[in-house]
């Protein structure tokens, strides 16, 4: 079922003249909340109903021609799937198709503004994980390469279920996560660059079957390929996701000081030492010999003093 | 590359490129896995948003396996026949054939500009005669075999759309589309057997693993098999022994009969009529009304005492019949025993009618046999928000009464006989299987399992739809139409007045020659149920050309469908009859044996353990007959 808004006004002996959402420019309130929605053709004030089912009788249906029309076939397609799962009613929503239409964009934009680095880099496999990358990242890198593929991991498993719509919130966090990669700072452009094209075109095969043109589109134009669809599903990177380090909360009764990078597999006294060590804390001790230090591993370390 | 995103410019570049690559072609022949996803195909003027989702979750899914390395078929199609061109026609003076063509060629511009990945090259259309010429074959074959046969039959008659329509058709007694209060009325109809297959259309459904629960749950209740005992009420009327039959799943309350409700249609209603006005009127009241259940559940329950009385078959008590607007004359034996005590709507008719009201159920034994505590509570709770009072339970432990009637008196778990003479003290099943061994003793009656589903009437009373290959013959009678002759094609080029079929108005139709004796012979004007259509196109998807049969070898290729894109509103006819079309077809040996017995017992079914994925969308405009 689709459902949409409704608008209305009073007729003769009350009753309800219907007018369709398409007609109407709607004013919001400065949270995005509808307050107000006028009649296009006249400019007068209509009567905002509820949220029903498209029919025609409510005249509340949406021609998806016209989406398809304005926005293009990508974009309603990107919002039928990012709206809801496929079992749960779907709610019509301009801002939902707009949104929908502004991240296809934030893709092509991002493709144009790196494809240089992406459409030079030929040196190696431009889809699948790289090894040699894997290593080369610095931590903050690395954290970013998790994140994508704990991305990717859940939209494969989602896909098996067929649960669409967070396939769509995957390939958003994929590309915030190609964008965090861009901005980090690193001599090593050559790694960067591998990073960002293996992420690129794990983005787009992912989106591929939700976004077909702009994905195949993209897929030429930088390089990758002839035919996106010929191209191996992408799959997830098991190494990436392995993490040797863990970020620790570090408190002083109770309180938040720091954070601090550790092994993963430290055992207490060396947490312990390490947390003694930190500058806060230290400074915090003033030489002094800690009361107590407790540790909740894998998440915090709390020096009572 | 551009600098801005303009997805006018890019989409119709890729779609292109697709076209010409055939990208979405289905090799009928492949190293790859097969995976055939069928989206539900739509009936051409609907372009909702419904729709559009549902074939873009068909295409997600189908070029998500394609990347994964299926050779993977995603055919489309259009349900072509049906009521809506005729209407159309009417408002706009077009014949439907031109107004269901140019809404065909709308919708398929609009799904391609969507992206579809769709194999076009297996499009099917059920308006036209090289897919329903198969549908007329088959039509002739079950026929010949008994699978279809004629019955004058009790149906619902839309006064203003001048037609049949299907019981879901018929909304709180009045038709769906024009609102005119519907009428019973007798009309020779063909019917397909498919109560022939009850039995393996129930059990198949525990080998479904990839479908919903809750559609297997429907289409189970559809089905509606039942463990009960068919027996009979003897009564001597106009100098004759005769029996009145009725069939119950409750047989262990057949001491508390009190009446007996008898269809409007039942020929003891028929005779009971005889120089009674009162009762003549009241039948013709009746037959006033839909057929379906859900209306005869909700509307208020009538009846009429006939004056005839039949004779309890183990009390030898003489017991009143009669005409209840509830009792539907297709169902059972349109007769049944009214046990007011332990039926909600007995009980009601009773009290309405001040009928006897005689308890032969009481509450179970403490022995954990009968214990209802669990179910007993719940009751309780309802009953005392209902009456405000916190004294009278309602429940298990409330006695029984006739002022008021409970949920446990028709529980057949809590219950043991009283009352009841040498049953006494019996819980339902040694009850059931004593009395049922009572009344076989007398030849009156023995154990019988029942369906709730019946024959599928498929003959309309419409131009629009596919005609049935039958000629009409005063010497030979019902002739099928020889393969050669086929297809009867349906003419396209009529005018629609709206009132009856314009087939039964054309004599170069209906004019024609008995195939078996060569004499004058009329045409079959009725026209298929345009679910027939909606039943096999998932089949002949797979082979498409074919010009020697419904399906050719490819069929065994693809199918079963490996996933079902579809809405829930579909769930219990349209795949009940897509399930029964495939037993159908397996039986005139259609799929080749390996389909069936090489494939592992889970994909027996053609979409046998795979997934159909349903969702609730697509509610608008398409058709639901």
């Amino acid at each position: 079922m689709v459902i949409a808004p409704t608008f209305f006004r009073e007729g003769a002996a009350g009753k309800k003249l219907w007018i369709n959402p398409a007609d109407v420019d709607i004013e919001t309130d400065p949270r995005g909340r509808p307050v107000g929605a006028k009649l296009r053709s006249d400019g007068q004030p209509v009567v905002i109903g509820g949220t029903e089912k498209m029919s025609k009788s409510k005249n509340n249906g949406v021609d998806p021609q016209i989406i398809i029309d304005q926005y293009g076939a990508d974009t309603a397609r990107f919002f039928i799937i990012f709206a809801a799962p496929p079992e749960q009613t779907l709610e019509w929503s301009d801002a939902g198709v707009e949104g929908a239409f502004r991240f296809l964009r934030r893709i092509w934009n991002f493709a144009y503004s790196n494809k240089n680095e992406i459409g030079v880099y030929q040196s190696r496999s431009k889809q699948e994980p790289d090894e040699y990358c894997l290593k080369a990242l610095n931590n903050e890198q690395r954290d970013v390469y998790r994140e994508m593929h704990l991305a990717l991991k859940q939209a494969n498993f989602d896909l098996q279920r067929l649960q669409f719509n967070t396939v769509a919130s995957a390939c958003m966090k994929i590309l915030k996560a190609l964008e965090q990669q861009m901005v980090i700072v690193t001599s090593d452009m050559n790694t960067k660059a591998v990073a960002i094209t293996n992420g690129f075109s794990i983005l787009l095969r992912l989106l591929s079957p939700i976004a077909p043109h702009i994905t195949q589109t993209l897929w030429q134009e930088l390089g990758y390929g002839d035919d996106i669809l010929s191209a191996p599903w992408p799959e997830v990177d098991e190494a990436a996701l392995v993490q040797d380090e863990i970020d620790l909360i570090i408190q002083v009764n109770g309180k938040l000081r720091g954070k601090l990078r550790v092994a993963k597999d430290a055992d207490h006294a060396m947490l312990e030492q390490l947390a003694l060590a930190y500058p806060s804390v230290e400074k915090l001790l003033a030489g002094q010999a800690a009361k107590k230090i407790i540790v909740v591993p894998g998440r915090l370390i709390n020096v009572v003093i | 590359m551009q600098q801005d995103y303009k997805p006018k410019n890019i989409e119709v570049v890729v779609q292109q490129y697709w076209k010409e690559k055939l990208a979405f072609r289905a090799e009928d022949q492949s190293e790859k896995p097969k995976y055939y996803c069928l989206s539900m195909f739509p009936y051409p003027p609907a372009s909702c948003t419904g729709h559009v989702r549902n074939y873009t979750i068909g295409d997600v899914l189908s070029r998500y396996h394609r990347m994964k390395g299926f050779n993977v078929m995603q055919p489309m199609g259009w349900d072509a026949f049906g009521l809506p061109a005729e209407n159309a026609a009417l408002a706009n003076n077009v014949p439907p054939a031109a107004w269901t063509y140019s809404n065909i060629d709308v919708m398929r511009t609009q799904l391609q500009s969507l992206g579809l990945g769709v194999d076009w090259s297996r499009e099917v259309t059920t308006c036209k005669p090289d897919y329903y010429r198969w549908e007329q074959w088959l039509f002739t074959r079950l026929f010949q075999k008994g699978l279809i046969y004629k019955k004058t039959s009790s149906v619902n008659w839309d006064p203003v759309d001048h037609t049949v329509l299907a019981n879901e058709q018929v909304i709180d007694g009045r038709g769906w589309r024009s609102g005119a209060l519907v009428e019973k009325r007798d009309i020779p109809m063909y019917f397909m057997r498919i109560t022939q297959y009850a039995e393996e259309l129930l059990a198949d459904l525990d080998q479904l693993e990839g479908w919903p629960e809750q559609v297997k749950t429907m289409q189970r209740n559809w089905i509606g098999k039942s463990y009960g005992v068919r027996f009979a009420f003897p009564y001597q009327l106009d100098g004759k022994q005769d029996k009145l039959w009725v069939y119950t799943t409750r047989a262990d309350t057949i001491m508390g009969v009190t009446f007996v409700a008898v269809a409007a249609e039942h020929p003891l209603a028929t005779r009971a009529a005889q120089g009674n006005p009162a009762l003549t009127a009241f039948i013709d009241e009746c037959k006033h009304g839909g057929v379906a259940e859900a209306d005869i559940a909700t509307m208020e329950k009538k009846g009429m005492d006939t004056g005839l009385k039949v004779t309890h078959p183990l009390t030898g008590e003489q017991v009143p019949v009669w005409i209840g607007n509830y009792v539907l004359m297709g169902y059972g034996e349109g007769a049944v025993m009214a046990v007011p005590a332990h039926d909600e709507r007995d009980f009601g008719f009773a009290k309405k009618y001040g009928l006897p009201i005689k308890q032969v159920i009481t509450k179970g034994r403490d022995d954990g046999f009968g214990d209802g505590s669990g179910y007993g509570g719940g009751t309780a709770s309802g009953a005392r928000s209902e009456d405000g009072s916190g004294t009278d339970s309602g429940g298990i432990d409330t006695p029984f009464t006739i002022v008021r009637w409970q949920e446990w008196y028709g529980s057949k778990v809590v219950g043991v006989c009283i009352n009841s003479g040498k049953y006494d003290g019996l819980g339902y099943t040694s009850a059931v299987d004593s009395i049922a061994a009572d009344l076989a003793v007398k030849g009156l009656g023995e154990k019988k399992v029942q369906f709730r589903l019946r024959d599928w009437g498929i003959s309309r009373q419409r131009y629009w739809g596919c005609p049935i290959p039958i000629i009409h013959c005063a010497h030979c009678g019902d002739v099928p139409v020889p393969d050669e002759q086929l297809p009867v094609v349906l003419p396209e080029n009529v005018t629609i007045t709206g009132a009856g079929s314009p087939l039964a108005k054309m004599p170069e139709f209906y004019e024609t020659t008995c195939p078996q004796c060569g004499g004058a012979a009329k045409r079959e004007t009725d026209t298929m149920d345009t679910f027939v259509e909606s039943s096999w196109y998932y089949a002949r998807y797979t082979s498409p050309g074919c010009t020697t049969g419904m399906v050719d070898e490819r069929a065994q290729y693809w199918l079963p469908v490996d996933q079902y894109v579809g809405g829930i509103e579909h769930a219990i006819l349209h795949l009940l009859y897509a399930r029964f079309f495939n037993k159908l077809m397996r039986d005139e040996g259609l799929f080749g044996e390996t389909t069936f017995t090489s494939v592992s017992q889970k994909k027996k079914s053609k979409r046998g353990g795979q997934n159909p994925l349903m969702n609730r969308l697509p509610t608008c405009s398409r058709k639901v007959w």
